[in-house]
């Protein structure tokens, strides 16, 4: 306990003040007796000191002395250091990514960094105010909207963590005095060179680690189509080994089980072949528990054989051509940009055919880009997704993330390019191989208005990339990114959360959905495309298009993501220089953290206006009593007149 | 003034009771109480051997007849016994509703018309005068010896006469230590008071040293057994105007009854161990009562 204004502690000196008033002002009735002889050797026998004992059974001198006391101190004005902020914006980044429905802190993470936020809230000085961002609302199973939130000022939710910080970011760029306080387990991806303009504090949630996670679960067929044969990968994430069953049902029967022991942080690869070739869905399950359950059930659907509809736009080119030719299920059209007269040059939408991909190699067209995804491969211009602003020569290629799954099991080392286009990134892009000396992407993907697009900047024909072995993988990874294998351009399985973009029969007047939960969604088409975006659920969903032939599809929605299965609490968060630890840390330097101070006041003075009327009422007691006695009577002489009244 | 001590009717109901002696003393006078002496009463009491110079009158003829052998017949000699009343006349007995003097008025007017009755001869002083330092019964306080029922009437002018406004302390000791010293006749001595001093227990001690049938009427108010006070009072002593403060709240009041009640079963034990008669009395109980019945249960009257 500290004190504002220590200084008031000197009118305690009216203390003894009080208690002198009180002996002077002290008159005694004078009650005359037959003999005090009695009283005498009774208070002798009592009475060791005579004033203390005319002091205690004094209520009204205690109370005196108390509201004197309550008053002295809060006029001291104590406070107490809270943990909560004295910043004058408070913004409270919350984060909800499946890792924080993790049951180690009970009920859950994501209950744990509500309270936390609630406290911090309550905490806050009545002059400041709370903006709650809460990152990754779109997680499976989990929503904001299940929890108290009433109390903040302002609720914004985002999509994903960086969203959040740059929602954040902005917030407090507007509020010298602001501070962001960040509740996450820190099972995040920041954007590199990240950075808050104001105080920042990182209060870590969680505490166990004990997960095993289906890392992933694909189905395949043979040859000859007679039967399905699966892959699942079991993966611990724990400290300490596991024994899971995996079971892995086929239609909703168990078709096969597998008893797992899982070393710890490792990995296990089962396949399973013989499934049933007419099995329409696949789940694998492990049973047992684990603080995340999200991540123990997995689905799959077996790959369509519909083939995929590419159409290559170039003036010739051998290598990507038959590259695209030994691919299975791509039904490849080429046409010639010069000598094709069925390629209107105005416009590429053609009439009737369902292109799921257009390959642009060294070539873009003067007008608008034809719907469907994209690929373009050394454009000679900018256009409408993309701008070029010169040219690299001798680039070396280098991927950006080393795990990056468009570079599976492709080496890049010792690839040479004679030169390349320089393209600022877009964005709707990221780069997955860049100039290693200029920093230009070589290779952008992402996704814009719900086709996906990718583009790599240097003509295969002035590269030796398509003599290695690393181009029809690098090809065939584009190819499952931009036609992702099933009908309708959507692909076997989808992130959580994730928007998909459909691709829709022309014919089809609208697309229905069905969600995990039997929900319905039906979306009308535009451009050829339906965007669904309700993709929180974890399971099948099935696709279907109205007023057309073509078959429905099914895919699926997997929580295959390793750095939300990895439920190891973090104690640091990495934002740019600044590693925010569990402590304070001030992207400023000259900044630091002031706890702010949670003043007593008021409080102390209610006491004393209690005291006060607990006094006044101890001391007219008798008329209080009185008044009281004669309440019923006045009420029942009260209330005959009344009924009178009432009956008139 | 007679009228208002006692009723005429009540007297009549007086009229048949005797005060208990427990001891037999020798009398001045013939009276109705039995002595240890023999005596010339009708009721035989011994036979004795003739001796020279002995009454002819007392011989037993029919004795001699028989045994040839000369015996005295004795009897039982009746004589008068002194009955003396000490009324504790200091100012805390003016106190309470009814008052305790009034009240102990008319207890001792009581007890000495029975004493009249009984042809006792009956003294009777007031206690705590304020004449002074001795404290000694003054002419007014002090009643020459009175004897016989026709004497009644002196007996209750005497009382009517008597006002509680003296002080008990300091001479209260001497006072009875005096009174005890000047009694030649010991006697039965009924003692009422409130007690309400420390000196009554040395005064007590000096008369039961003296051989007096002590026989102590202890009399308090109901205002003094269970007081109806509140609030911070400063109480005064009606005789010295000393003054006590007190907070008369629950608790005190409560520990005040059992201190009451200690002190009263003190003077019981004090009293037993000097085989004196302790009658303690509240003036609430009704005068006729206490005579009537009360008295006589506890072996003074009978």
């Amino acid at each position: 306990m500290n004190f504002l204004a220590p200084l008031a502690f000197a009118l305690t000196a009216l203390l003894p003040i009080i208690v002198a008033l009180y002996f002077l002002k002290l008159r005694r009735e004078e009650q005359r007796v037959s003999s005090t002889y009695l009283w005498r050797t009774l208070v002798r026998d009592t009475a060791a000191n005579a004033p203390w004992q005319r002091l205690k059974p004094n209520l009204l001198l205690l109370l005196q002395l108390l509201i004197l006391i309550a008053l002295i101190i809060a006029l001291a004005r104590p406070f107490t250091w809270s943990d909560s902020t004295a910043s004058s914006h408070l913004i409270i980044v919350l984060d909800t990514s499946p890792s924080m429905s993790a049951t180690d802190v009970k009920p859950s993470r994501l209950a744990e960094a509500v309270a936390t936020a609630q406290r911090l809230m309550a905490g806050l000085p009545t002059s400041s105010h709370a903006t709650l961002i809460t990152a990754g609302s779109q997680s499976p199973n989990l929503s904001i909207s299940t929890v108290p939130v009433s109390n903040f000022q302002s609720l914004i939710s985002t999509g994903d963590f960086a969203s959040a910080l740059t929602m954040a970011a902005a917030l407090a760029a507007r509020e010298a005095d602001s501070e962001v306080a960040i509740l996450s387990d820190s099972h995040v991806t920041l954007p590199p060179n990240f950075t808050l303009p104001s105080r920042v504090r990182f209060i870590p949630i969680g505490s166990g680690d004990n997960n095993q996670a289906i890392g992933a679960f694909s189905v395949q067929g043979d040859a000859g189509g007679r039967s399905l044969s699966g892959f699942v990968q079991v993966v611990n994430y724990g400290s300490s080994a596991a024994r899971r069953r995996l079971s892995l049902y086929a239609d909703g029967r168990l078709w096969t089980a597998r008893e797992l022991t899982l070393l710890p942080n490792q990995s296990q690869a089962i396949t399973l072949a013989d499934l049933p070739a007419n099995a329409r869905t696949l789940e694998a399950q492990l049973e047992g528990d684990d603080l995340l359950a999200l991540d123990d059930r997995a689905w799959a659907v077996p790959p369509s054989n519909a083939a995929i509809s590419v159409r290559l736009i170039s003036a010739g080119n051998r290598f990507l051509e038959t590259a695209l030719r030994l691919m299975p299920n791509v039904e490849l059209t080429v046409h010639n940009p010069i000598s094709d007269t069925q390629l209107p040059t105005s416009n590429l939408q053609l009439p009737t055919s369902n292109i799921q991909l257009t390959i642009f190699d060294s070539f873009v067209p003067t007008d608008t880009l034809p719907s469907g995804n994209l690929l373009f491969i050394a454009p000679p211009r900018s256009t409408d997704v993309f701008t070029l602003t010169g040219r690299i020569d001798a680039p070396v290629s280098a991927p950006v993330v080393a795990d990056d799954p468009l570079l599976r099991y492709v080496d890049l080392r010792d690839v040479l390019v004679q030169d390349a286009a320089r393209v600022s990134l877009p964005a709707w892009g990221r780069a997955v191989i860049v100039d290693s000396k200029s920093g230009s992407p070589l290779l952008i993907v992402g996704e814009d208005g719900g086709r996906r697009i990718a583009l790599l900047a240097f003509d295969l024909r002035r590269s030796d990339l398509p003599l290695r072995v690393a181009f029809p993988i690098l090809l065939a990874n584009l190819l499952d990114f931009l036609a992702p294998g099933s009908a309708a351009g959507i692909p076997s399985n989808v992130e959580p959360g994730r928007p998909l973009s459909i691709v829709v029969p022309p014919q089809a007047s609208a697309v229905s959905l069905r969600a995990p939960d039997g929900q319905q969604y039906r979306i009308t088409p535009q451009d050829g495309r339906a965007v669904f975006a309700q993709t929180n659920q974890l399971g099948v969903y099935e696709v279907s298009f109205e007023a057309s032939t073509a078959a429905p599809t099914r895919f699926t929605v997997n929580l295959f993501d390793a750095n939300e299965s990895n439920i190891t609490p973090r104690h640091t968060l990495q934002i740019a220089d600044c590693k925010l630890q569990i402590a304070d840390c001030s992207n400023q330097s000259t900044i630091s953290h002031q706890p702010s101070a949670n003043e007593w006041w008021l409080q102390l003075a209610w006491l004393a206006f209690a005291l006060l009327v607990a006094e006044w009422l101890y001391a007219y007691r008798g008329s209080v009593a009185r008044v009281l006695e004669s309440v019923p009577h006045v009420v029942s002489r009260v209330r005959p007149a009344l009924n009178r009244a009432t009956t008139k | 003034m007679t009228k208002s001590l006692l009723a005429p009717s009540f007297l009549a109901q007086l009229d048949r009771l005797v005060l208990v002696t427990r001891q037999s003393r020798v009398g001045a006078l013939k009276g109705e109480r039995r002595s240890p002496r023999h005596g010339g009463s009708v009721e035989f009491a011994d036979f004795r051997a003739y001796a020279p110079g002995d009454d002819f009158r007392q011989i037993d003829w029919n004795a001699y007849a028989r045994l040839e052998r000369l015996f005295l017949r004795l009897f039982v000699e009746e004589e008068d016994t002194t009955v003396h009343i000490l009324l504790d006349a200091s100012e805390s007995m003016n106190w309470g509703e009814p008052r305790k003097f009034d009240y102990a008025r008319r207890v001792a007017a009581a007890l000495g018309y029975i004493a009249l009755v009984g042809m006792d001869r009956l003294m009777a002083a007031a206690l705590g005068s304020s004449n002074g330092a001795t404290n000694r019964p003054t002419d007014d306080q002090s009643m020459r010896p009175l004897r016989g029922k026709a004497q009644s009437l002196a007996w209750f002018n005497w009382l009517s006469r008597l006002h509680a406004n003296g002080v008990a302390s300091p001479t209260l000791t001497l006072a009875l230590a005096h009174y005890a010293a000047t009694m030649r006749r010991p006697g039965r001595l009924i003692l009422l008071s409130d007690l309400l001093d420390d000196g009554w227990r040395d005064g007590i001690k000096q008369l039961a040293r003296s051989r007096y049938e002590l026989t102590l009427l202890h009399i308090l108010a109901l205002e003094e057994l269970d007081p109806a006070l509140e609030g911070d009072l400063k109480l005064v002593d009606s005789e010295t105007s000393a003054a006590v403060e007190i907070t008369a709240d629950f608790d005190l009041l409560a520990r005040y009854r059992v201190h009451v009640r200690d002190w009263q079963a003190e003077w019981q034990q004090f009293c037993a161990a000097r085989a004196i008669h302790y009658v303690p009395i509240a003036t609430s109980l009704p005068f006729e009562q206490l005579v009537l019945s009360v008295l006589r249960r506890r072996g003074v009257l009978k």
